[in-house]
């Protein structure tokens, strides 16, 4: 039962990405940038307070953005980053809509 | 760890929902049957009933937040669960908890009435309206049909250890015969009910047919597979064991406690499914 349900969260986790909330991102998924932008920009479809957003280049560990300016439940979000030079940079994060459920996704940029 | 986190909580929603409305079902339960229901410990049943569900709903909650942290720390950030306190999950919560409170002390207390204990066992249910996709996706209408819909199957699942418990006792089987009767007859328009909302709350859901082949759709499928097995177990009792009951055969006790207990694995497995559906599956859009 347990491998079921493990089985059965593995498929939902790829589902949830397909359907994620997230309405663009600057730099975009999968875009290719020639440097690392300043500031990571999210929009999102309806309003959510983000509470974990990470960054991990080149499948290495992830770093925790600073999110202690963030307050309340909006729509758009610039983050500052952290130059880590060229790469792949992987983005997760994770919030809670108005409406109370958590969300989460993931996308990635290069940095040539 | 993600997807540790997800079956834990899939897991602790499933107790939640299995205690709540047993105990919700056993309270409608005590109300419409009483003078059939003596020598059976149902306020003793009830009431651990309310403390796991107490327990499962203190946990769900906290469990919430670490999908917002992707840690098992995240059950003890105080910075995420007050986060949560001022959403409609935090709402849900306090109704719950209030719920079960009212429901504890209306079976604890000798001189509140049991009415009350049915009050409590309404806003129990009704907190399980308060978050999910039906309000957002029928309004208010939604609402109250998913609280019809969770109110029939409460009743339903309420009336099956009592049931089960007084068929086995050879004293107690005119009890049974009578509370199998009752209940056949009351499921008239239950079932109705049941089914209607059921067929409402699917077609609001789903944004197409073809999300049907989605893991959600699929889950929701198994789920109604389910409830079709259980109506097919219902009306076997009510057209054939519980007249035998009544009649002091023998074979239909023996055969009216066996499909009790497949009923039982069958809400089990629908409120598995449920807390799937709730807990793991992405809405398809």
């Amino acid at each position: 039962m347990l491998r079921l349900m493990t089985l059965c969260a593995v498929l939902c986790a790829t589902t949830a990405q397909a359907h994620s909330p997230l309405k663009s991102s600057v730099p975009a998924d999968a875009a290719v940038v020639a440097t690392v932008p300043q500031s990571l920009d999210m929009t999102f479809q309806n309003p959510i307070r983000l509470t974990r957003v990470a960054v991990a280049v080149n499948d290495g560990t992830a770093t925790d953005l600073d999110l202690g300016s963030v307050d309340g439940f909006v729509l758009l979000y610039s983050l500052p980053i952290t130059d880590q030079g060229a790469g792949d940079y992987a983005v997760e994060w994770r919030g809670l809509g108005d409406d109370g459920h958590p969300m989460q996704g993931t996308f990635r940029f290069t940095v040539e | 760890m993600d997807s540790t986190l997800t079956v834990l909580s899939v897991l602790t929603a499933f107790g939640l929902y299995l205690t709540s409305l047993t105990a919700a079902g056993m309270i409608f339960t005590l109300m419409l049957h009483r003078p059939v229901l003596g020598g059976l410990p149902l306020y003793r049943w009830i009431l651990w009933c309310v403390v796991g569900a107490v327990v499962f709903a203190c946990l769900a909650f906290a469990l919430t937040a670490t999908a917002l942290t992707g840690t098992l720390s995240g059950m003890f950030d105080r910075a995420m669960l007050g986060l949560m306190w001022d959403t409609p999950v935090g709402d849900a919560f306090r109704m719950r908890v209030i719920g079960l409170v009212i429901i504890a002390a209306a079976l604890l207390i000798s001189w509140i009435g049991d009415w009350v204990a049915a009050v409590g066992a309404a806003v129990v249910l009704g907190s399980f309206v308060q978050v999910g996709h039906v309000g957002a996706a029928a309004g208010t209408l939604g609402e109250i049909v998913l609280f019809l819909h969770l109110s029939t199957i409460a009743l339903w699942m309420g009336v099956l250890a009592p049931l089960r418990t007084l068929a086995a006792r050879a004293n107690t089987q005119w009890q049974a015969g009578d509370l199998g009767h009752q209940f056949g007859r009351q499921a008239l328009v239950l079932l109705p009910v049941l089914i209607a909302a059921g067929v409402f709350l699917t077609w609001s859901i789903l944004p197409s047919a073809a999300a049907v082949w989605t893991v959600y759709g699929l889950s929701l499928l198994g789920k109604i597979a389910c409830v079709a097995v259980l109506l097919g177990l219902g009306a076997l009792n009510k057209t054939r064991y519980v007249p035998g009951v009544r009649n002091g055969d023998a074979t239909a006790v023996s055969g009216l406690r066996s499909t009790l207990l497949v009923e039982w694995v069958m809400f089990a497995a629908v409120l598995l499914a449920t807390a799937i559906l709730t807990n793991a599956v992405t809405l398809p859009t």
